[in-house]
């Protein structure tokens, strides 16, 4: 995927991208990810759309799997390309922060001793907060 | 037409299933979905818990949001992808 974006535009300096994988924990065997079809997909424009206008991006791109994966197997790709890059890098924090806590996915997590769906953690929706802040209550 | 309603992951797996039919007569508005959850389900009070996020016909919704016939409603956990 990072190829396709990459010498797409003689206008783009730069091309970032994030790449989220199962970490391994310590009883962990499997990670399932759920979603809510045609709702998420409107999410996940959105918040490329989004990205697109704030950073004057080229492109933005967010790829996020459903289903059962293993430790190491990617999550979710999240780029963009854009004139320079701190507007790519920048572009791309925002998109991996707003979808943990703005798109219907759901984790859980299957482990030796049995299955439970994961909680947000706290700083996941501080860092989405920093981002959806009006801009002059922004931390970030 | 009905209401098309939807549980999802924690939420799903507390209400025993993924989908139910209500007769579109019930409820006005989806506090309404949730009051007759409520008294209906044993485990129908967690729709009401302020984590639930309420999504009627893929749009971000509230207890206040109303609701017509054919309409979908979904009750979701927070969300936690990534």
């Amino acid at each position: 995927m990072l190829a396709e974006l990459t010498g797409q535009s003689a206008h783009d300096g730069a091309v970032a991208s994030f790449i989220g994988q199962v970490r391994a924990g310590e009883e962990l065997i499997a990670l399932e990810l759920e979603h809510y079809p045609a709702v998420t997909e409107t999410a996940l424009d959105e918040i490329a759309q989004v990205a697109v206008e704030r950073w004057s991006l080229t492109q933005a791109v967010i790829c996020h799997r459903v289903g059962r994966m293993q430790i190491g197997e990617p999550i979710v790709f999240v780029a963009a390309t854009a004139p320079h890059r701190r507007a790519a890098l920048a572009a791309v924090e925002f998109m991996i922060d707003v979808l943990k806590t703005q798109a219907p996915f759901w984790k859980k997590e299957h482990t030796r001793t049995g299955a439970h769906w994961v909680e947000p953690r706290a700083d996941d929706h501080a860092a989405a907060e920093g981002w959806l802040a009006k801009p002059q209550d922004r931390k970030l | 037409m009905a209401l098309q309603i939807r549980f999802f992951a924690a939420l799903r797996d507390e209400m025993g299933r993924a989908e139910d039919v209500l007769d579109a007569a019930l409820a006005d508005k989806v506090t309404d979905i949730i009051a007759h959850f409520k008294s209906a389900d044993e485990k129908g009070w967690v729709l009401a818990e302020p984590f639930v996020r309420i999504i009627v016909n893929g749009t971000v919704a509230t207890p206040q949001t109303p609701v017509t016939d054919g309409d979908e409603i979904a009750f979701c956990p927070p969300f936690s992808g990534g």
